[in-house]
């Protein structure tokens, strides 16, 4: 008795809640998954174990379909928005390239743009009847209805290929500059050219940074959802994250089945993990944090110069400038309709009038406002603690409480998101078609990115400055909150505010989760042009790219305030 | 007082013993140094009696208070054992300002805001800092982090001081006077102290006792005067100053005291010390400082304590001349005035009294 007692601090009360609320959001889902997988009735009922799922599975031709369209549609993405990135991140940081600095803001702003807004604006470009190209390229050529189509697969890969091309551009440009250049010169005195130089040294360096970067955008492929609704699902090209939502939300819906698919999703992304971690073993490639960077060597290039430029002016038009463009447009049209003498004479106001009017848009607002901060909030305080315990103390099961809370990457949003609903459908826990059950999603969404943040700021501290406040007589809670959290603050800023962006960004997350009342904008946007209200949505869509801008600016002015500067 | 008895500290699963069985007492009001090489275990043990580490085996008592006993099961948290410490990166907290760090240990205590403050201020004056106190900390120079740190350590009115090498981020002046400086402080406030440290001078200057540790081990302790003159082990005369070590066999105990060794220098005598028992034929170890040598023109003529050798080397080093003189096949190391006319090749006398050299056994451990 006194033995437990004596447990019972505050501290211990502290740490242990944060462990076990880790090791809850982890080992859910694949439990709620394997269990709804072998049941044959609805969420929040229980019937015999049945392995009927996984034999109807198998004899379904469509899960094999969405298993191939998913690994084609990765992979094609991923080699897209990698050669994109990594052209564009080998122009600014390693030749003579003109506007640098337009290329480097341009590819923030392209960070700014949520998924499925970039999504929406190059369907208003290029589908087939009213795509502004579209029609002016029949208007001149007279080439007929269509003769670019966004819808399928080859369209499927080009939208995400360009919309994701900042990832691989940060990480590659990180990945130039943290290289060496007496590294290359040395090459240069032992008597190679530069083209020599270039094959034999550079690009052998640059390898084991380029493979894990596109594993990193494969994996992220994977569990791609935007796209492939938008312009898979009207044509019947599916993947997995589709072919599970269409699962549970197209009638007659199946829990079993798509609990059963998700098994299959959980195997191929797991499979994805494996390779990636394989490859980076070290964790280098998470590094967030800027380190000490070199100056690197300039190649110049010479009479190409003016081609380098304009190629990487033309790039970023397409990849960001032109979607904006042309939801900018949209916004302030009465009608939908490519750009005309008798359009321009109609541009109005009214859809911003809407949206500082509307209840369904203040109250999308409010609630993204609740769940990105809250989710933000809680997440962050677990990464600090996770990454606290998996640094600096030697508790037994430490390593597993890391690899526990790495998990959020390993589950697809969709997955993810039925198995909360599965879940919270079946406890007596009345979240189900709240907030709550978001912020949980996020929580447990966000935690991998946010361990990596906080442990990468923890490893740069001192260890002495945390005992130093044992030693001055300040208890765990006391140290942690006045020492180590304080200490953490850049990495904090970074997962805050990465995480409250992402809320206003992501639609994988809020379309299974999300209800009547508990819309966040994403779905808002989802639900407004699926009924067609195409300006509606164009301002909608420019209020939030507003919106995660400012977040995104305070968190970097911040940030930068207390030291540290992080991509993303 | 703190009291360390068979302190046993073991990492990497018990492959590294850090800290091998070590025991001392430091009394109340002195202040007692760890002195030996990098590795040594000085810190580990240092940490053990803030409670930074838990020790395997062993026991800790600061005054009356057991704060770590295997035995007992006793482990007192760092926070609860109201020790000051001083760590070798200084650990002063960046995000706080000068003021916010001294007062941390002052806080969550009986104090009142004004008291905090006061004896904060107060711990700054002793260091002599007390014009800085609203500065932020990163903006400190290396000196004045180290004052800051020390005003921290003193300011919750600790039982006792713990110091980790708190002068060896410091260069060469400042280190001189911040040595003064902390054995005023310690003086003034009568602190019982444990100072950790590689540098003889700093101990040698700073300590009322000196324990010379190695590979985990203490060797052994004394004052600076017993650890310089009279070196027990070959370990702490050589690495507290230079020594040069001569092998002989003792031969026997003669008039006024002294007692005569054969080397290959010839017959040496030297004072013995009433407690040593050697027997006849012993193997032996005679330690001669190089400032005990005296080096005069010619070639010795069979005395005893006095044998020949050929100017090796000579190096000008301002305060004196570091001579290296071959004699034989030795090589003998010998400092004499920067005025003495050494010449490199030159023939010498080497000699020195006989009651500034000493005897220890050759055990095969040491
Ligand atoms: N946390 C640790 N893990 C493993 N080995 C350690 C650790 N701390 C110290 N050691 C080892 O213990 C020995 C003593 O270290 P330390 O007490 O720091 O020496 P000193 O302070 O005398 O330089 C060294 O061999 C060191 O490598
Ligand atoms: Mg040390």
């Amino acid at each position: 008795m006194g033995q437990i007692t004596r447990l019972l601090t505050w501290d211990n009360l502290f740490l242990g809640g944060v462990v076990l609320a880790v090791i809850y959001l982890a080992i859910i889902p694949v439990a709620v998954m394997i269990f709804g997988s072998l049941q044959s009735g609805l969420p929040g009922t229980f019937t015999p174990l049945t392995v009927r799922n996984y034999v109807a599975a198998f004899g379904e031709p469509l899960l094999y379909r969405s298993i191939g369209n998913t690994l084609v549609y990765s992979v094609g993405a991923g080699i897209i928005s990698f050669s994109l990135g990594t052209y564009l991140a080998w122009l600014t940081e390693r030749t003579d390239v003109r506007f640098k600095g337009f290329i480097y803001v341009s590819v923030l702003t392209a960070m700014m743009i949520p998924g499925v807004l970039f999504t929406i604006s190059w369907i208003l470009l290029i589908s087939p009847r009213a795509g502004l190209v579209n029609v002016y390229l029949n208007a001149l050529f007279g080439v007929g209805e269509g003769l670019i189509d966004p819808y399928g697969m080859a369209g499927m890969i080009f939208v995400s290929g360009i919309d994701d091309f900042y990832t691989p551009f940060l990480f590659m440009a990180a990945a130039f500059r943290s290289m060496d250049p007496a590294l290359e010169e040395a090459s240069t005195i032992a008597g190679a050219g530069t083209r020599t130089t270039f094959f034999r040294v550079t690009l052998r360096l640059m390898m084991p940074a380029a493979l894990g970067v596109w594993l990193l955008i494969f994996i992220r492929g994977l569990e791609d959802f935007e796209v492939p609704a938008l312009l898979g699902i009207p044509v019947g090209t599916y993947v997995l994250s589709t072919e599970i939502y269409l699962t549970v939300r197209r009638p007659p819906s199946d829990f079993n089945m798509a609990a059963t698919y998700s098994m299959f999703y959980l195997g191929v992304a797991m499979l994805g993990l494996y390779l990636y971690h394989r490859w980076t073993r070290a964790s280098d490639s998470y590094a967030v944090i800027s380190g000490k960077g070199y100056q690197p060597r300039v190649t110049s290039l010479g009479r190409w110069r003016p081609f380098a430029t304009l190629s990487a002016m033309g790039l970023l038009a397409v990849a960001v400038y032109l979607p904006l463009v042309v939801l900018a447009w949209t916004s302030f049209l009465p009608w939908y309709g490519p750009p005309s003498a008798a359009l321009a004479k109609a541009m109005t106001l009214e859809n911003y009038l809407w949206l500082a009017e509307d209840d369904l848009v203040l109250s999308s607002l409010k609630n993204n406002l609740i769940v990105g901060f809250a989710a933000a909030a809680v997440v962050t305080l677990f990464a600090a603690v996770v990454a606290w315990i998996v640094i600096r103390t030697r508790l037994p099961g430490r390593r597993l409480l890391d690899g526990l809370a790495f998990s959020g990457t390993a589950y697809p949003s969709m997955v993810l998101g039925l198995a909360l609903i599965w879940f919270y459908l079946t406890v007596p826990i009345p979240i189900y078609a709240t907030l709550w059950i978001l912020i949980i999603a996020y929580v447990t969404k966000r935690l991998p990115v946010s361990v990596r943040i906080c442990s990468a700021v923890l490893v740069q501290v001192n260890r002495e400055l945390e005992e130093a406040s044992s030693v001055a007589g300040a208890g765990f809670l006391r140290t942690f909150t006045r020492v180590v959290l304080p200490l953490l603050v850049p990495g904090l800023f970074v997962s805050f505010a990465t995480t409250l962006t992402i809320s206003f960004k992501a639609l994988s997350i809020p379309i299974l989760l999300g209800h009547a009342g508990t819309e966040l904008m994403p779905l808002l946007i989802f639900d407004l042009f699926e009924s067609g209200e195409y300006p509606k949505v164009a301002a909608l869509g420019v209020a939030t790219i507003v919106v995660i801008t400012f977040a995104t600016a305070a968190a970097r002015l911040a940030s930068r305030r207390v030291g540290v500067t992080a991509p993303g | 007082m703190i009291e360390v008895s068979h302190l046993l500290k073991t990492f990497a699963g018990g492959d590294v013993r850090a800290v091998d069985d070590v025991s001392f007492t430091v009394a109340a009001g002195t202040i007692f140094t760890l002195l030996g090489p990098s590795g040594c275990g000085k810190t580990t043990t240092l940490r053990s009696v803030a409670g930074l580490e838990r020790p395997d085996a062993g026991a800790i008592r600061l005054f009356d208070e057991t704060v770590f006993s295997s035995d007992a099961r006793v482990f007192v948290h760092p926070y609860r054992r109201r020790v000051g410490m001083v760590f070798q990166s200084y650990a002063i907290w960046p995000h706080m300002t000068v003021m916010q760090n001294v007062a941390y240990p002052l806080r969550g205590r009986e104090f009142s805001r004004g008291e905090i403050r006061e004896r904060a201020l107060k711990a700054l004056e002793m260091v002599n800092l007390g014009e800085l106190t609203e500065r932020p900390a990163p903006a400190l120079s290396g000196g004045q982090q180290q004052r800051v740190a020390l005003a921290r350590a003193i300011a919750g009115d600790p039982r006792i001081l713990l110091l980790d090498e708190p002068l060896s981020n410091l260069d060469a002046k400042l280190r001189e006077e911040m040595r003064g400086q902390i054995r005023q402080l310690q003086r003034k406030l009568g602190l019982t102290s444990l100072y950790v440290t590689h540098d003889q001078v700093e101990a040698l200057s700073l300590s009322d006792v000196i324990a010379i540790m190695d590979g985990g081990k203490l060797i052994e302790m004394g004052t600076p005067r017993d650890v310089y003159l009279h070196p027990r082990s070959r370990f702490a005369a050589q690495f507290v100053g230079l020594t040069n070590v001569v092998p002989g066999r003792w031969q026997a105990t003669e008039e006024h005291g002294l007692a005569r060794v054969e080397t290959p220098f010839g017959p040496i005598r030297y004072a013995a010390a009433e407690s040593e028992s050697f027997a006849a034929e012993d193997a032996v170890l005679v330690l001669i400082r190089p400032e005990n040598i005296r080096l005069s023109p010619g070639s010795a003529a069979g005395d005893s304590n006095a044998w020949s050798g050929r100017v090796a080397s000579t190096t000008f080093l301002g305060e004196f001349i570091d001579c290296e003189v071959a004699c034989g096949d030795r090589m003998v190391r010998a400092r004499v005035s920067p005025f003495h006319g050494v010449e490199e090749g030159a023939e010498v006398q080497l000699r020195v009294e006989p009651d500034r050299c000493s005897v220890i056994a050759d055990s095969p451990a040491m």
